[in-house]
């Protein structure tokens, strides 16, 4: 843990806030009044995010949040029509009356369409408030995730994958680079909880059940000051809060694994559980080039939300747990044995204020363990503990002028141990512990119609690493809307990072990921992020969306490739840099739905003077996803993807290399052939491409609704190539033409 | 419209059918030919003022058909005419190609004397300067196109060897296992040796007393249950002062003696012997770097193999294999039914 002296960067902070303060005071707000609330579902009363809520004939308006409430501030006294849409709801006209002076409370429930595909389009609607600041952030719902052909499991990182900017090395891998970052700086976060190993089955799918989740806020970079430890990116998972309506439950069964749901009211509110098991499954052996693997996963979430009027008035309060186990079992003591466990535990409280203050303070535990067992086998001894105790308060006010302004404080206590055993099977552990502290500030500039700016800054007071990182983290982002068609986007920000993983990009299949506190030796990792982009509403249903970026990273922690010695060090700084452009186009009708993106990237990282490409660094990327409401219940979809090579190693031909057979008698003479290879990942495999096709059919019979989902992976049997086994010389392909089927019963 | 559907039927079809092929990949880049791999090993042993003998390989790399590594003949990646200065203990010797010995033929071939082609050893006889170890040498190669490689190591102290208990009359299982504990510890000092790596090799000479032939059990440190058989578990490499064999583990070997005759006692037991080769930090790098192991699930695509071959690629590295006999208790050893050298 580390303190620093930071009254003069301190004193500047609150200066700044003053000011800020003090300018945004200045706004007259005689005559007027406010108008809040929260949008619900009518059917289940779960939250809606990212309704428009607008005051007919006015300019006043203002999205609902991730918890669905919104606030509008700085209204003319009088009567209006409060116009309510969300695509996939009936839009809804309300009479309101604004009387000055008063906070005036107007909760929301929408009717929902039954239409799938107007669910879906809830993403692509265009914004009511039209410099909204959100440039490098993808917002994805559960009906966006149905839409991406499944395969033996959807998932929220295959998902991602399709988002331009998102790249993964190999159809078997849930894991995610963003924008040229490695996989271990993206935080995920659960209900604003820290995940540490959001995987399941070696990393092929993610351990989010997408039957949990409401909505997914996904910034692949320059996001704000209330996100930090991570370089790369940030994913908010934010779960379903249940039907408050009436009971319900559900069962899906699929492939690969069974999971059921039961939701429903409670007293003051409501609650959702939710329970993913695996079956064992020959299906899986595809993922391992045939080599059979005895997976056994599992998955558990509960949720409860409840309002206590009588107490707290106008607010809520969540209880929130999540936990997944992962073990491969072999019953051969000659063969290791793994076992990985997350737990989560979290309590939300939100509030809105009487005056336009809404606040959120969560305590929550995450923690993870992890371990290789050897058992007689030649594997080493690997385990991992992650202890993390976070405590967030975060408050947002908003002015009559319709400036807001969020603060907080991000205390955090992290605990890592880490154990190996080196090929010399010596045991070498770190263990640390240690407390962070931050505090940021962001003042969103929102008074002027066409203009938006967000000023954020991030204030590290206590460090978990022994090399202080980054001290002030400054973030600023701005839309500037140029005409009502086309508004341009800016970002700029700093970022740190005190905690890695123990992970060799280079590994196709890596088995597990320990986390830990940098080492004392190695600097905090630092990156900074510049977009710039613009967005064109072409039509009111089609957009297109322009990002360029260019990222400066220094002082990553890599795992050190030439650790021979106990001695050496397990972590070596090594430098990098990711810029690229992106575009993603939007379009959807009433029946029709399309998200094309594509980007060209470059990134690579400097390491002891040697410039290389990592394998998650393709240089061109395209996706295309298509969904057809066919009507009677039926609906289709397909993806199409195409990635450039990846980088890959070359082989500069073959050598004699010594081989110790007798250990008490050594012969230089006795050798076995091996390969030298070139300088790592000089060459490019040949292009990627596949194309996934699906078909569900919704069927409402008397005494359950069925969901029968049908999906085909790779339709035309592309052979994508994945690595070359230089064992047999056979080439190793990705997923071939695969098949699948679930169905989904919900009572 | 049936024939035109028709048709954009089968312009999809065979299109899909094309994307579908794979492409053709070569992982292969140009062959390094300046590249050259020397790859040379110093032999000492625990007996004081022993000579140690040097084996010294010189290759270059070579390319095969496939990516996958075969063993070409040796000739074709030898390299011969090489200038090999040793530096033992401040002594200098020249290692001499064996490619060298050879006798012109008649018809314009050569004949080898040595099978080794590309084998440097050195004529004369080492010589160290040190009861114990820890001398210094360094190797010079002058290739023939004028390449300089070099490396540096040091040769590994001798090993003091010590058993958890003294054994009045050899080594017995007979112990009291609350006091003795149910294992038998061998070691050689504490962490003195940090970067070194240790190999133990404890057997159990046997004579067939009508055949008249030697033999020896290496013991395992323990059995494991698999599938209703017993596995042996041989020990890791590793850099810790001790290993230890569980007395149930010797038991099993010992009664494994009485397979190698038809009448236990045809069998003589002459002695147990450890072995403990300690490899300096040049050779342990390498033999963990060339023997690693993670896991089965891990795929890596790329290898580090540790060098200290300045100039080029290979290992420059010393060991010495420490020994120490041990006797069996005479009653251990009539307690299975076999003979002592004394009876």
């Amino acid at each position: 843990m580390v303190f620093f002296n930071c009254s003069k960067s301190t004193s500047a902070f609150f200066l700044f806030v003053l000011i800020l303060l003090l300018n945004s005071s200045n706004i007259s707000a005689a005559g007027k009044g406010k108008l809040r609330g929260f949008v619900t579902d009518s059917t289940k009363g779960e939250a809606i995010p990212y309704a428009n809520l607008a005051l007919k004939a006015t300019p006043f308006g203002s999205p609902s949040d991730t918890k669905g409430y919104y606030f509008v501030p700085s209204i003319p006294a009088g009567r209006y029509i409060l116009v309510i849409s969300c695509l996939g709801y009936q839009t809804q006209e309300k009479n309101v009356e604004i009387k000055e002076n008063e906070i005036t409370q107007v909760d929301i429930k929408l009717v929902p369409t039954s239409i799938k595909l107007q669910e879906i389009s809830v993403i692509g609607q265009k914004s009511v408030r039209e410099n909204e600041i959100d440039l490098g952030l993808q917002k994805i719902n559960a009906s966006e995730l149905k839409m991406i052909p499944s395969g033996l499991e959807s998932d929220i990182f295959k998902a991602l994958q399709s988002t331009p900017g998102v790249s993964s090395t190999g159809d078997i891998t849930a894991r995610h680079y963003v924008r040229g970052g490695s996989s271990n700086q993206n935080l995920v976060l659960l209900n604003g909880v820290s995940v540490y190993n959001p995987f399941h089955a070696l990393g092929i799918y993610s351990a989010i059940d997408p039957e949990m989740i409401s909505v997914v806020e996904f910034y692949k970079g320059g996001f704000g000051p209330e996100f930090g430890g991570r370089l790369s990116s940030v994913m908010n998972i934010i779960t379903r809060d249940g039907n408050k309506n009436r009971l319900e439950a559900s069962g899906t069964a699929g492939l690969l694994s069974g999971k059921a749901s039961v939701e429903g009211p409670i007293p003051g509110g409501s609650f959702i559980m939710t329970g993913r098991k695996s079956y064992y499954s020959k299906s899986l052996s595809k993922y391992f080039n045939g080599k059979d693997t005895p997976f056994d996963f599992y998955d558990a979430s509960f949720k409860a939300n409840f309002s206590l009027p009588g107490i707290m008035k106008n607010g809520k309060f969540i209880v929130h747990g999540f936990l997944s186990g992962d073990k491969i079992k072999n019953n051969d003591p000659m063969i290791e044995d793994y076992d990985l466990k997350n737990n989560i535990l979290g309590v939300n409280w939100y509030q809105v204020w009487s005056s336009p203050l809404f606040s959120v303070v969560s305590v929550s535990y995450s923690g993870f363990d992890g371990q290789v067992i050897p058992n007689l086998s030649q594997a080493k001894t690997r385990s991992n503990t992650v202890s993390d105790i976070s405590t967030n308060w975060a408050f947002t006010y908003i002015y009559d002028s319709k400036d807001e302004i969020d603060f907080g404080l991000d205390h955090k206590y992290l605990k890592t141990d880490l154990k190996l055993q080196n090929l010399f099977n010596q045991e070498s552990g770190l263990k640390k512990d240690a407390t962070a502290l931050a505090a940021y500030m962001k003042y969103k500039f929102y008074r002027y119609e066409n203009f938006g700016i967000d000023l954020g800054m991030r204030l590290n007071l206590l460090s978990l690493a022994k090399k202080i990182p980054l001290i002030i983290e400054p973030r600023f982002n701005f839309t500037w809307r140029l005409s009502p068609l086309f508004s341009v986007k800016a970002a700029l920000g700093r970022f740190s990072q005190e905690v890695t993983t123990l992970a060799n990009e280079n590994e196709i299949v890596s088995v597990f990921e320990p986390w830990t506190i940098l080492p004392d030796n190695l600097a905090s990792s630092e990156a900074t992020h510049m977009l710039l982009g613009f967005q064109a509403f072409l039509s009111e249903s089609f957009n297109v969306e322009v990002e360029s970026y260019y990222k400066s990273l220094k002082f990553l922690a890599e795992p050190n490739m030439k650790k021979f010695l106990p001695g050496d060090p397990d972590y070596v700084n090594i430098d990098g840099q990711a810029y690229g452009i992106e575009l993603l186009a939007k379009y959807q009708s009433n029946d029709f739905y399309m998200k094309t993106g594509y980007s060209l990237s470059w990134s690579y990282k400097l390491n002891n003077g040697i410039k290389y490409f990592p394998r998650y660094d393709y240089r061109h990327s395209l996706n295309v996803l298509l969904g057809y409401n066919l009507g009677w219940g039926f609906s289709a979809d397909a993806s199409w993807t195409f990635n450039s090579g990846m980088p890959g190693s070359t082989i500069t031909g073959f050598y004699e290399r010594f081989t110790i057979n007798d250990v008490s008698s050594l012969d230089p003479e006795i050798t076995q052939p091996a390969v030298l290879w070139d300088r790592i990942n000089m060459k490019r495999l040949p292009l990627y491409h596949r194309l996934d096709l699906g078909l569900s059919k919704r069927l409402k019979l008397d005494f359950a609704d069925f969901e029968i989902n049908a999906s085909v992976i790779n339709v035309y049997d592309r052979k994508n190539l994945f690595y070359i086994d230089l064992k047999t010389g056979k080439k190793v392909y990705m997923l071939p033409f695969f098949p699948s089927i679930s169905v989904k019963a919900s009572i | 419209m049936k024939i035109k559907f028709a048709y954009i039927s089968l312009l999809i079809t065979l299109s899909l059918l094309n994307i579908a092929c794979e492409e053709d990949f070569n992982p292969k880049t140009a062959i390094r030919n300046d590249l050259y791999i020397v790859n040379c090993t110093i032999s000492t042993s625990s007996v004081p003022f022993s000579s140690p003998t040097v084996k010294l390989l010189i290759s270059r790399p070579y390319d095969v058909n496939g990516y996958v590594a075969q063993k070409l003949d040796s000739t074709s990646m030898c390299i011969n005419g090489a200038e090999v200065t040793l530096t033992y203990a401040n002594n200098d010797y020249a290692l001499v190609d064996s490619i060298q010995r050879r006798e012109k033929l008649k018809d314009g071939t050569y004949r080898y004397y040595y099978e080794k082609l590309h084998y440097y050893y050195s004529p004369k006889m080492l010589v160290s300067k040190s009861e114990y170890g820890r001398d210094k040498c360094q190797i010079v190669v002058k290739m023939p196109d004028g390449h300089i490689l070099s490396s540096e190591t040091t040769t590994p102290l001798v090993l003091q060897i010590e058993s958890n208990r003294a054994f009045n009359h050899g080594i017995t299982t007979n112990v009291n296992s609350f006091y003795w504990g149910t294992s038998l510890t061998f070691s050689w000092g504490e962490d003195i040796f940090p970067d070194h790596l240790f190999f133990s090799k404890f057997s159990i000479n046997a004579t067939n007393l009508k055949t008249g032939k030697s033999f020896d059990v290496e013991i395992p440190v323990k059995y494991v249950s698999k599938n209703g058989q017993s596995i042996p578990v041989y020990p890791n490499a590793n850099n810790g002062p001790s290993v230890s064999y569980e007395y149930s583990a010797i038991d099993f070997a010992m009664k494994s003696f009485a397979s190698f005759a038809s009448d236990p006692s045809d069998i003589s037991i002459n002695g147990a012997t450890l072995k403990v080769s300690d490899y300096d930090r040049n050779l342990a790098a390498y033999y963990s770097s060339t023997n690693g192991y993670l896991d089965s699930y891990s795929i890596r695509l790329d290898e580090n193999t540790y060098s200290n071959i300045i100039g080029g690629l290979g290992i420059f590295g010393s060991y010495k294999v420490n020994t120490r006999t041990f006797p069996v208790d005479r009653d251990y050893i009539h307690s299975f039914g076999y003979k002592t050298n004394a009876d």
